[in-house]
């Protein structure tokens, strides 16, 4: 397996608007490998979720190259080997926290009583086991926040991407959701890249890409 | 000003929404003026119907002694009288004729005086069948027993003076007889049997003939002045018929004991009156339904917006809307949807009655349409408004912080389902039903002479009960199941989710509120067609019963009874193509004591094979046992109840008939046996008839012809019935007659509420209800949830998985809405049938099943769950980038 997952060349994204075209993302070159922790940090509208969309596959650039060589030559969605940690609440409605967290496992096939305990070791993780039962209606903006984590770390997944993972945490909750990401892709031996604009969490990580007006600037790949 | 902003983006990024439910309230409205039109029509036309359907409109009855002169200008004086005639009428002791060396003669009859013009006059009254159309006119059976024909003399027979002898110019035949004959004066149901022997005069010869008859016996001689009215009635049958009660009471009034009126078109109108009741009970119970059912679909369809304009609400008052401006805000979208709704919905009733009625008029008149046109509008509206401003209202009173919209755990059961109001109501129903049923009551009763109508409308709510308790027991069965069933419900899962069973069986019990009421739509639609096309198919099924036994067979060829079918033309019929079976059958007449009866003589074993044998037919319903019986006998006998009572008869009991022998023309007793009762046959009339063993009758009576074929067709019946006329010749004096158009004609009668235009549109609008409240709501509910399945698509969810999830809740809905709306549909109909027996001729055995159209309907509801089925999961596949954006 390559060392590699993503590699991308003048990645561009933009989107239609009544007077003109809005660019997002604009000639992005970069390359993840694995074991890389990388903190994208920038203002509000800057592209930084954008550009977490198009490295997940679940966004295509509008422009230029991107391919996952670690996950297949194919630009489909491959969500069982890239997960993604959403910045609102993603959680679907009608199932219970665990039977979220553990949808990603169902999806692939695992068995009910294996995908749940996964799920419930995740949410023990985050101090989340005493609402696993809960629907996502019962919960917090901050415990919702954490169960899209847990959702994005059950299982193996090979990269994860998180948008604004601290964002509705307080200082110690978002400290301690840090952690536990860390320990996570430790264990898992993945590659973990984060939106953040909170520089103290940027300072967590071991690659820093600023971005404005949705291109790179300093310390970029 | 806000208002405006507020209607345009809605109309812009919530078209989908808007155009469902304008939809909704279109369907509402199309519905309720389709319906309304109809009977409104109806109304008029069953009208129309009574009073076409009745040559003389009086019959004036003339107290003794009166000046018919002065009587006259009287009558043709009164208000809307178009034409006034006198009409003689007198009793003859007999009837005499001499054909060669016999002498034939009649009992009592009647001798009628009319003017030259009473043909023209009153169309329908005579039909002309044999010779000239004016002098002396013999009845058919008059002219049968004399054995006369045009040029025969005979002798009439006067009371107490010599009898007279005339020519005869003409035979003719009295359809209504019943009415012509009736004894004028002692209420509409005076009509009694006509006599066996009638002959008409020319006026003045009657005169001539009547007048020294009339001063030495008055009571022998009485004069009638006939009446037509002018065609200017109320087009409701009830008030048309107290409009003529009261002119007929105000002419008696005027004539001052000069003469009492026998008012023939009241007593049509007297009937249609009955069946219009029946049409305003089939309007509650089969055109009612369709209407809240469509409006419970505008509900639906409409809440299915509510979680995102809950969402835009908070927004809203986050900005400072107050709860009056939200409200504003939804009234201005409802009056809107309201509008474009209720025009799209009278265009579509238009197009509906073009189609069903040939009309697109919502009314018998101008003022009938502006009315219905009006009303549905405001029904539209105040669908839009009850369906869109009140659950906003509701809503726009709620914190902010209630409106996140999402699902909770198990909201509180609803107070109708803690006090078990749905058993209760279906408990009620069938109480009020089984009351009803087991006194054999009617449910509309109609006095006859009296204005009023008593109509229970208590035991309507049988129907009412049952559909509101059948829908709220959907309701529960789906709600419980979806509660607490999750194995179960992931076992009806398992085949559409496979592994994912489970969790999609979670997904559903959550959504219990959504799939609930898409099944419960879905149950009730599927029991507004299933009773309906149940009721509209047995109602065919009788009124095509009622035609069989008019008209006798699939193709029925005939002949008078003193005359017969052409020798060897039944082996002839036999051998035509689309000719299954054709048997003929002896029409004559025997006289039982005094009255002179209608008598069919067949061949048992073989009368079946041409033409049903319903058990109906024969008291104890076993048409097979009375049957065997005749012919274990051959001088057996059936006869009508009437007969068994009036002679105290038992099985065995000798029972002495008189019959015309073919060798001297005079009647002759026949010995019979009776071995039991038959109610109604083939071609029989109404009242007491005789069923006996053709070849006795033959060998009693010296001739074995008969006067009937009875013919069952395997090609379709005008088709056989053109190919027996090739085979006859053109004087044959045989007429031939085929089911399909005496179907027609019974379906048109005034006796049978014409429902062929209600059932067409019913039926159609019980497809469309169907599929769209099945597809749509489905839809809908599979659209809100585009987030979900973008999410899920997010975290890993391939296309069948997603698909899985769709298909597993379609099949929830489909197949528990329609189970449960059959079984209910199923023992509606059985009540709806029971209740309206009135409306059936003959009542049915039982309920006829119109598999057919059944099959359509199940088809376009399964056809819809696909579309939206699928739709939905090509949704899944389209980028759900614009959602993931906002996460």
């Amino acid at each position: 397996m390559s060392d590699r997952l993503v590699r991308a060349e003048d990645l561009s994204r933009s989107f239609p608007a009544a007077g003109g075209d809005v660019v997002a993302v604009s000639d992005a070159t970069f390359d993840i490998s694995a074991g890389d922790r990388i903190a994208i940090v920038g203002p509000s509208g800057s592209g930084k979720s954008t550009l977490l969309h198009l490295i997940a596959g679940i966004d295509r650039p509008t422009d230029g190259m991107i391919e996952w060589p670690a996950f297949g030559a194919s630009d489909v969605l491959r969500p069982q080997r890239i997960r993604m940690a959403f910045q609102g609440p993603s959680l679907l409605p009608q199932l219970t926290v665990a039977e979220n967290v553990a949808l990603p496992l169902l999806l692939a096939g695992v068995d009910e009583s294996d995908a749940r305990e996964a799920s419930l070791r995740r949410l023990d993780d985050l101090r989340l086991a005493d609402v696993a039962q809960k629907l996502p209606s019962e919960l917090s903006g901050g415990q919702l926040q954490r169960a899209g984590i847990a959702r994005a770390f059950v299982g193996s997944p090979g990269l994860v991407l998180a948008d604004e993972p601290t964002g509705q945490q307080d200082r110690v909750g978002g400290a301690a959701v840090l952690e536990a990401m860390f320990a996570w892709v430790y264990r898992l031996g993945a590659s973990l890249v984060v939106a953040t604009h909170d520089a103290a969490v940027a300072d967590r990580f071991g690659r820093r890409w600023t971005m404005r007006d949705g291109r790179f600037g300093d310390g970029a790949a | 000003m806000l208002g405006l902003t507020w209607l345009r983006g809605i109309v812009r990024r919530r078209s989908g929404r808007v155009i469902y439910v304008i939809l909704g309230v279109a369907l509402t409205v199309a519905v309720t003026a389709s319906l309304g039109t109809f009977f409104a029509a109806s109304r008029s036309r069953m009208t129309e119907l009574a009073s076409r359907g009745v040559p003389v409109d009086w019959q004036v009855l003339l107290a003794p002694g009166t000046n018919p002169s002065h009587a006259e200008r009287v009558v043709a004086g009164t208000e809307g009288v178009q034409s006034a005639r006198p009409v003689g009428y007198a009793q003859a002791s007999g009837f005499r004729s001499k054909t060669g060396a016999t002498v034939q003669s009649t009992g009592p009859g009647k001798v009628l005086g009319l003017p030259s013009d009473y043909a023209s006059t009153f169309p329908g009254e005579i039909r002309d069948l044999v010779g000239a159309t004016h002098g002396v006119l013999l009845a058919q059976q008059t002219a049968a027993n004399l054995h006369a024909v045009p040029g025969t003399t005979i002798a009439i027979g006067r009371p107490g003076m010599p009898a007279v002898r005339v020519r005869v110019a003409g035979v003719i035949d009295l359809p209504q007889a019943d009415s012509l004959f009736q004894v004028v004066g002692s209420g509409l149901s005076s009509l009694i049997a006509p006599p066996d022997n009638v002959a008409l005069l020319p006026l003045p010869l009657w005169h001539r003939l009547f007048d020294p008859v009339a001063r030495a016996h008055p009571e022998a001689v009485r004069t009638q002045i006939h009446v037509t009215l002018a065609p200017t009635l109320p087009s409701d049958p009830g008030a048309a018929f107290a409009n003529v009660t009261s002119r007929a009471k105000n002419l008696e009034a005027r004539l001052a004991g000069a003469g009492v009126v026998g008012n023939n078109l009241a007593a049509a109108l007297d009937a249609a009156r009955t069946d219009a009741i029946y049409a305003e009970l089939l309007f509650l119970l089969l055109g009612i339904p369709a209407a809240i059912l469509a409006a419970l679909l505008t509900a639906v369809l409409a809440a299915s917006g509510r979680e995102r304009r809950r969402k835009e609400q908070v927004l809203l008052r986050i900005r400072g809307a107050s709860t009056q401006r939200l409200t504003r805000l939804a009234a201005t979208e409802a009056v809107f949807v309201g509008v474009v709704g209720a025009t799209l919905g009278l265009a579509g009733a238009a197009l509906a009655g073009r189609a069903a009625f040939g009309t697109t008029r919502f009314g018998a008149s101008p003022v009938q349409s502006a009315a219905w046109a009006i009303g549905s509008v405001v029904l539209g509206l105040a669908v839009a408004l009850v369906t869109i401003v009140a659950p906003a209202r509701r809503d726009a009173r709620t914190h902010a912080a209630d409106a996140r919209g999402e699902i909770t755990r198990e909201p509180g059961r609803p107070l109708w389902s803690r006090v078990y109001l749905d058993l209760a109501l279906l408990g009620v129903g069938g109480l009020i039903f089984w009351e009803a049923v087991r006194n054999g009551y009617q449910v509309v009763l109609a006095p006859e002479g009296l204005p009023t109508i008593s109509v229970s409308y208590f035991t309507l709510l049988a129907p009412l009960c049952l559909w509101i308790g059948a829908a709220l027991f959907a309701w529960r069965v789906s709600s419980w199941t979806l509660r607490k069933g999750r194995r179960p419900v992931a076992k009806i899962a398992r085949p559409a989710a496979g592994g994912l069973a489970g969790v999609v069986a979670s997904s559903m019990t959550r959504q219990e509120p959504m799939l609930t009421r898409a099944l419960v739509i879905t149950a009730l639609s599927a029991m507004f067609a299933l009773s309906t096309s149940v009721f509209n198919a047995t109602y065919a099924a009788q009124a095509r019963v009622d035609a069989e036994l008019t008209n006798g067979a699939d193709v029925t060829a005939s002949t008078s009874a003193n005359s017969s079918l052409p020798a060897g033309l039944d082996a002839q019929v036999r051998t035509l193509p689309g000719v299954a079976a054709a048997e003929p059958m002896q029409h004559r007449f025997a006289y039982v004591g005094n009255d002179l009866q209608d008598l069919y003589g067949i061949d048992p074993t073989t009368i079946g094979r041409a033409t049903n044998m319903s058990d109906a037919f024969f008291a104890g319903g076993n048409a097979a046992a009375s049957l065997s019986r005749l012919q274990a006998d051959p001088s057996g006998v059936l006869v009508s109840d009437e007969t068994v009572n009036d002679f105290q008869l038992q099985p065995g009991d000798l029972l002495r008939l008189r019959m015309q022998s073919a060798t001297d023309h005079a009647y002759h007793v026949v010995p019979f046996h009776y071995v039991g009762v038959v109610r109604e046959f083939p071609t029989a009339p109404r009242d007491s008839f005789i069923v006996a063993n053709a070849s006795y009758v033959a060998a009693k009576t010296g001739s074995p012809s008969s006067q009937t074929l009875l013919v069952r067709s395997s090609a379709p019946p005008p088709t056989v019935a053109q190919e027996i006329r090739g085979l006859l010749p053109g004087s044959s004096g045989v007429t031939v007659q085929d089911l399909q158009t005496q179907l027609t004609i019974t379906l048109s009668g005034l006796t049978a509420i014409d429902l062929s235009g209600l059932t067409r549109l019913e039926l159609v609008y019980a497809i469309i209800l169907g599929a769209g409240a099945t597809g749509l709501v489905l839809a809908l509910g599979l659209a809100e949830r585009r987030r979900t399945f973008a999410i899920a698509s997010a975290i890993g969810a391939k296309t069948k998985q997603l698909a899985s999830f769709v298909w597993s809740e379609a099949l929830y809905v489909t197949v528990g809405g329609l189970t449960l709306g059959c079984l209910a549909g199923w023992g509606l109909s059985y009540v709806i049938v029971k209740i309206l027996t009135g409306v059936f001729d003959p009542p049915p055995e039982g309920l006829s099943w119109p598999w057919s159209y059944l099959a359509v309907a199940i088809g376009a509801i399964l056809l819809a769950v696909l579309l939206a089925s699928v739709a939905a999961i090509r949704a899944t596949r389209r980028p759900v980038i614009e959602i993931i954006r906002d996460l």
